[in-house]
């Protein structure tokens, strides 16, 4: 069989889309996302709402990112392995466009995320940074040009896939026909797509991590507004990249089974979805302890109330140790025996323990700081003057880790719309890089 | 690939081995008399105190604790070369690792040295170290610098095991291939290889866990080097993002550091340049050019937090480093470690020697100027004005940098003649083994 015939029968195999029922269900959980959001602005809570709605878009989207990210890095430096999974992180970052209009209407909430949106209350050195104006400005900038940059790359990648698909059997359909418009010779749009994917990839990779980075400081540490920590962006970073990891991890465990491709995800290349896992989650806890032992060192009055609230706490200390424990504990101990990383199932279960424990990473980052806001708040209403205020809400007093319904319904809400996604780009274009020199059975295997 | 066959590795390796020729007995000379500088300078220091050096109050680490995290940096190459890059399976670094991991061992060595050039009275180094004793006194565990004490000795004897463990199997070779005494002295460090399958499961599973050992200590050694500075409260010393930023910080000088010397190596030995391939050095370029993005994502976060903090301390310094008396070390730092890796970008720039030559040692200086931006300009700009100071360099500081290097190249220069500088047995592994019509 040469490769033409190959590819044709791979590309007619494989055609990711989900069956009716699942369809229904995903749509299903959208409704109830959006009934369950709309429900929560009306209630007695309205901030429950927007907690859920800001900690699940800061999680799903990590997951989106660190997609592209994965790609960016596969294309740079030529890795064969990880090949047969490419679409699949491709296809994971085209939930980002609906993450940021996301944290765009999350801006609606403003006030009941950030203190510095009363400028009564911004710190004053800090209230040229932290105006809405300008954050709504930067943030917006970063967005449309992130976006267009990303664009821009996933174009150069596509083309000849979608281009070989059509001479193969025909591949059609508007999205896919837009991208391949002018098209050259096969051999010709392949060098090209290699040579642009290859020169555009650091820049993009550069802007990524901009806007990680931005979104991190932006949206979730100043939430906090007297905090700061120069690691944090990149920690979003790293966490990013373990949340896209498990989700390669999971679809390719489904996939490789259902449509029998055992030969090009083999057993020794998902291995490797578990190594990259194992180790991004040392590195995450490196990067964590590497903020704990700073802070916790230096003791200074404008970084320790961070960490009191969130180990020493009545409230959210247990919350601490949970997530050492899901992120690094038993990571190290779960993946580092290779019989798990060979294992689809067992690797599964650690896969979707790390991302709940994700979940949880990003609440325990939002809701502390927004709930000590809050008792703050109330408490300067009943008289205690803000400084004080901070005093009593410090370690006790905070409502602590309360899952709502509302937390619930956004969760199935913005997954289903994370899912629905995946599977929309997934109907539209070849579900394997078809036209990649680096595409082939794993060699290993004929031995 | 195609002219080099089992046969001619052993050969053009081996050939390094022989006695030396004038070339390399004139540059030992030179060698030496850096070396011997620094230790008149020294012996002066001992003599006269730490007056000899450009340390003041308030700023009490200067040159030399500059020196000593430079070091450190570079050892962090040969590691990272030798055992991350095995375990990602990253195909250049086989004919550069041995002599990167020889670099690591050196440069650790003389990195240990700076403490005790640094604290004085150097009789009492051992007060470094916990021992038990009549008056019950202790060392502070509590302090940075003493966990600096036990992260460097277990990098260092580690990564001298390492080394010395993926000698074994080219010691052997050399042994088999020399006659006499020579045969004996590699006899012992070979520890009886003879190339049997069975000894080659052992020794293959022993590389790959301390390639596994070794992974975490190259995060660790310069994290625990960054807390030095970080656990302190000193304004542009107190940042979370230090131990990353400092690792990068230490690959991307020692990757430097590689081209700095496999370079001048590839045009002294006649037949590594086949062996050393464009393309490996071009690897190494590549790893520049990734960690010098990560540093210099670091300089700008720091910097925008700084800003972002609203801490006056944290801005003023954030001022005084770009605009302050001391500017030219920031804008020199700049310059070599942000601008001169751009043009790597091009895969010209990236294949040509002279340029990668240029760039390298570019960067090496650029890297030991940022650490000396960190350790004195924190130290010149505290928090009370009446206590800033300047820094004036002295002759003795000076000497004893040079003699760093001394040191340094004068271990590299005994190593080449003495051990198998590429790995033989590993380059092998990547041709087709010879039949019997091959010669």
């Amino acid at each position: 069989m040469n490769r033409n015939e190959e590819m044709k029968e791979i590309l007619e195999r494989v055609q990711i889309k989900p069956s009716g029922g699942l369809k229904g269900m995903l749509y299903l959980f959208v409704a109830v996302g959006v009934i369950g959001f709309i429900v929560g602005l009306f209630s007695g809570h309205p901030e429950l709402a927007w907690q859920a709605l800001l900690v699940n878009t800061v999680f799903f989207g990590s997951i989106a990112f660190g997609g592209l990210i994965f790609s960016i890095i596969w294309t740079v430096t030529d890795a064969k392995w990880s090949r047969p999974m490419k679409r699949i992180a491709e296809a994971a970052f085209s939930f980002a466009p609906v993450a940021l209009l996301l944290l765009v209407v999350a801006l609606f909430g403003a006030e009941h995320y950030w203190e510095w949106v009363d400028h009564d209350k911004v710190i004053h050195s800090k209230a040229a940074w932290l105006d809405l104006s300008f954050f709504v400005k930067r943030n917006l900038i970063l967005f449309v040009v992130v976006m267009g940059m990303a664009w821009y790359y996933l174009k150069a990648v596509l083309r000849p896939d979608i281009g070989l698909a059509k001479q193969l059997n025909g591949f059609s359909n508007p999205f896919a026909d837009r991208l391949v418009k002018n098209y050259g010779s096969q051999e010709e749009e392949q060098e090209k797509s290699f040579r642009s994917a290859h020169m555009f990839a650091p820049w993009l990779a550069f802007a990524m991590v901009m806007l990680i980075s931005m979104i991190a400081w932006d949206w979730v540490m100043s939430i906090d507004q007297e905090w700061f920590s120069t690691m944090f962006g990149v920690q979003y970073l790293a966490a990013s990249l373990i949340g896209a990891m498990c989700f390669i991890n999971l679809a390719s465990g489904v996939i490789r089974s259902k449509f029998k491709l055992e030969e090009y995800i083999s057993i020794v290349r998902f291995h490797d979805t578990g190594k990259f896992i194992f180790a991004f989650c040392l590195l995450w806890t490196y990067m964590c302890f590497a903020q704990v032992i700073v802070i916790w060192y230096g003791n200074m009055p404008e970084e320790a109330p961070y960490l009191i609230l969130r180990i020493q706490s009545h409230s959210w200390g247990w919350m601490f140790w949970l997530l050492t424990a899901m992120m690094f504990i038993i990571p190290f101990f779960g993946l580092a025996p290779r019989t798990v990383c060979n294992s689809v199932w067992a690797s599964r279960i650690f896969a979707i323990e790390i991302l709940i424990g994700m979940w949880l990473e990003k609440y325990f980052l939002i809701v502390p700081s927004m709930q000590e806001n809050q008792v703050a708040a109330r408490l300067a209403a009943e008289g205690a003057g803000a400084h004080g205020a901070h005093a009593v809400a410090g370690p006790v007093g905070l409502p602590g880790f309360q899952y709502s319904i509302y937390d619930f319904a956004l969760t199935l809400g913005i997954g289903g719309t994370f899912f629905l996604c995946f599977f929309w780009f997934m109907a539209r274009v070849p579900n394997m890089p078809i036209s990649d020199r680096h595409f082939f059975k794993d060699p290993s295997l004929h031995h | 690939m195609s002219n080099i066959t089992y046969a001619s590795i052993n050969d053009d390796i081996l050939k390094s081995l022989e006695p030396p020729g004038k070339a390399w007995l004139a540059s030992f000379l030179v060698i030496i008399t850096a070396l011997g500088m620094g230790i008149f300078a020294f012996a002066y220091q001992i003599r006269h105190g730490l007056e000899g050096s450009g340390i003041n109050n308030p700023i009490g680490w200067g040159v030399y604790i500059t020196n000593f995290v430079f070091w450190v940096g570079i050892a962090h190459a040969g590691t990272l070369i030798s055992a991350v890059l095995y375990l990602v399976r990253a195909p250049f670094r086989t004919s550069i690792y041995r002599a990167s991991e020889a670099m690591t061992v050196f440069s650790v060595m003389t990195a240990g040295l700076f403490p005790l050039i640094h604290i004085g009275r150097v009789w009492n180094f051992y007060w470094l170290i916990p021992y038990p004793n009549q008056r019950l006194l202790w060392v502070n565990f509590k302090s940075p610098l003493l966990w600096d004490v036990f992260a460097v000795n277990t990098y260092m004897s580690v990564s001298i095991a390492f080394f010395l463990l993926g000698l074994i199997p080219d010691f052997a070779s050399v042994r088999d291939d020399s006659k006499g005494l020579k045969r004996l002295i590699y006899a012992l460090p070979s520890l009886g290889f003879r190339g049997t399958n069975h000894q080659w499961l052992h020794y293959m599973r022993a590389y790959l866990l301390f390639a596994a050992i070794c992974t975490p200590l190259v995060f660790s050694v310069h994290s625990i080097v960054s807390w030095d500075f970080a656990m302190g409260s000193i304004p542009g010393w107190h940042t979370t993002i230090f131990p990353p930023y400092f690792v990068a910080g230490a690959i991307f000088s020692g990757c430097a550091m590689v081209l700095t010397i496999m370079i001048p190596m590839r045009f002294i030995f006649r037949g590594f340049d086949e062996i050393i391939k464009i393309k490996d050095l071009e690897g190494m370029a590549k790893m520049i050019i990734f960690t010098g993005i990560v540093v210099s994502y670091a300089y700008a976060s720091e910097f925008f937090i700084a800003y972002y903090s609203g801490a006056k301390y944290e801005k003023a310094l954030f001022w005084y480093r770009p605009f302050g008396e001391l500017k030219l070390f920031f804008w020199g730092m700049i310059f070599c470690n942000v601008i001169s890796p751009i043009p790597l970008w091009s895969k010209k720039i990236r294949t040509n020697i002279p340029a990668l030559f240029v760039i390298s040692i570019l960067v090496n200086i650029g890297m030991w100027l940022e650490r000396f931006n960190i350790v004195v300009t924190s130290l010149a700009h505290d928090f009370d004005p009446y206590a800033w100071a300047n820094y004036k360099f002295q002759w003795v500081e000076i000497y004893i940098t040079i003699g760093s290097f001394g040191w340094f190249l004068m271990w590299f220069f005994l190593f080449v003649k003495i051990m198998p500088s590429l790995a033989v047995a590993e380059l092998k592994e990547a041709l087709n083994p010879p039949l019997r019509s091959a010669k």
